[in-house]
């Protein structure tokens, strides 16, 4: 036999089949080629984690081991060759999951003003310094509005104009006025901090047909 | 937990709402329509809130938009995903010296990138790894790092790969990072995989629908490294984005190597 070509025609069975079912062919063929097939069972090492992967969190928590059979006759003699692959599976803890909306609002560093041209607003509080670096503060709460209800809160500014946002075609466009008690006229009222406005981190607006 | 990006703005289609901000004075009641809102007269009633009228127009094929948060690949990312270390061993089944073992003639690229991902499936670390049926790539996967490790002893390469994918379990992709590194050691071939995996992004309410494959399929892994997260942008399908940070991915190399580091055979 010739076993470079052997080899040759084995890797290029691999793109097509099962990967240790390869594995077991190639090494029965191999075998065969020295005229010593016999039946043997070729088993691959266990491994270990020591303490540093332990140090880190890890823990073992999977063995698997995979066995394939391959017959094969050669000059009238017949054997097989058993592969035993093994998988050795260690984890650490696991994801954190991903944040709540309302955490990635009040963690954000995001200003009102780099997310305020997007649409549908789904929460906005603040003062009058919509285009402002203004920052979050933790603690606050959001409201989700809906998308066909463009609702803004737009304090009102002693002595100077109202800042107003308008929307392009129009949609519901709430006015409220500012009383006591960081409140606006919203019905019902709808508290915001005093000075403060915040956006949420990673957000990003994506209509469905993809664009 | 850091939450990475800034705000994202997918470009939204020409019917979106566009909000602008305008100075204007506050219409009083029976000041209608509202010039600076451009209401007309005919557009309706609106609500009364305190002394404000507002006038509002009939809303028409107003858009369905989804709004996502990514999850960029960066060191909060690498930090705070599960790490899945799997070590495969297979034996060389070598004659006279010559591997015959057909493992020894897949390199690190095609274990991680042939399609289907099918040594991932086979060697049963898909699974391991908390992977779900039916892989398939939706943004092909690259190559993003390599460093020289000590793995069961040997020093070898070890190759850091990203890629999304789909699995049976979710709609939503998932950004796949894997260190991979091989080596001979006895009469194995071993092949030693850190798996982390974690959704792309998430959705900003329960029920809401995942954008389409529109924006993915324009993905390319070598154009989402960068050294920072995009932060603040309007994007459309095509651009350029980042959403795989060099200190993610060193990040998570960095534990892969510390981990391979530490195994040794039984």
């Amino acid at each position: 036999m010739n076993s470079k070509r052997e080899l040759t025609d084995t890797t290029a069975r691999l793109t097509r089949r099962k990967l240790l079912l390869a594995a077991g062919v190639a090494g029965a063929a191999g075998l065969a080629g020295c005229g010593g097939l016999t039946n043997q069972t070729i088993t691959a090492s266990d491994v270990e984690m020591g303490e540093t992967m332990a140090g880190l969190g890890f823990e073992q928590t999977d063995t698997k081991t995979f066995t394939n059979k391959a017959e094969r006759e050669a000059f009238g003699v017949s054997g097989s060759v058993t592969a035993e692959s093994k998988l050795t599976v260690f984890a650490n803890e696991e994801s954190t999951p991903d944040p709540t909306e309302e955490e990635r609002w009040t963690e954000s560093d995001s200003t009102l003003s780099q997310w305020s041209d997007s649409t549908p607003i789904r929460a906005v509080r603040g003062s009058d310094g919509l285009d402002g670096d203004i920052m979050p503060a933790e603690g606050d709460q959001f409201e989700s509005m809906p998308a066909a209800s463009t609702t803004l809160l737009v304090p009102d500014t002693d002595g100077e104009p109202d800042r107003v946002i308008s929307s392009t075609p129009m949609a519901d466009v709430d006015f409220g006025d500012r009383v006591s008690d960081g409140e606006v006229t919203f019905d019902p009222p709808v508290p915001y901090a005093e000075g403060e406005s915040f956006a949420p981190a990673g957000l990003a607006f994506v209509s469905e047909d993809g664009q | 937990m850091s939450h990475g990006v800034g705000p994202l703005f997918l470009t939204a289609p020409p019917s979106s709402l566009i909000l602008e901000l305008l100075e204007t004075t506050r219409q009083e009641s029976g000041n209608s329509p509202n010039p600076v809102l451009g209401v007309s007269d005919d557009t309706g009633g609106g609500p009364t809130i305190g002394s404000t009228t507002i006038n509002t127009p009939s809303i028409t094929n107003l858009p369905s938009v989804t709004q996502i948060y990514w999850n960029p690949l960066d060191t909060g990312w690498a930090e705070n995903t599960q790490t899945t270390v799997a070590v495969f061993t297979t034996p060389s089944a070598s004659v006279g010296g010559r591997s015959l073992n057909p493992l020894s003639e897949v390199d690190e690229n095609e274990f991680v990138t042939a399609d289907g991902a099918e040594y991932l499936e086979e060697s049963g670390i898909r699974e391991a790894a908390g992977l779900g049926p039916n892989l398939s790539w939706v943004v092909a996967p690259a190559e993003v790092a390599s460093r020289s490790v000590t793995f069961l002893g040997n020093q070898t390469t070890m190759r850091s790969y990203v890629g999304y994918v789909t699995t049976g379990d979710s709609e939503i992709p998932r950004t796949l990072l894997i260190n991979l590194a091989t080596t001979e050691t006895g009469d194995d071939i071993a092949f030693g995989v850190t798996v982390q995996h974690r959704a792309m992004y998430s959705l900003s309410e329960d029920g809401a629908s995942a954008p389409t494959d529109g924006i993915l399929s324009a993905m390319s892994v070598p154009d989402l490294v960068g050294a920072e997260a995009s932060n603040g942008l309007n994007v459309s399908a095509g651009d350029d984005i980042t959403l795989v940070v060099d200190a993610g991915v060193t990040t998570s190399a960095d534990l892969a190597a510390q981990a391979l580091g530490d195994l040794s055979l039984a």
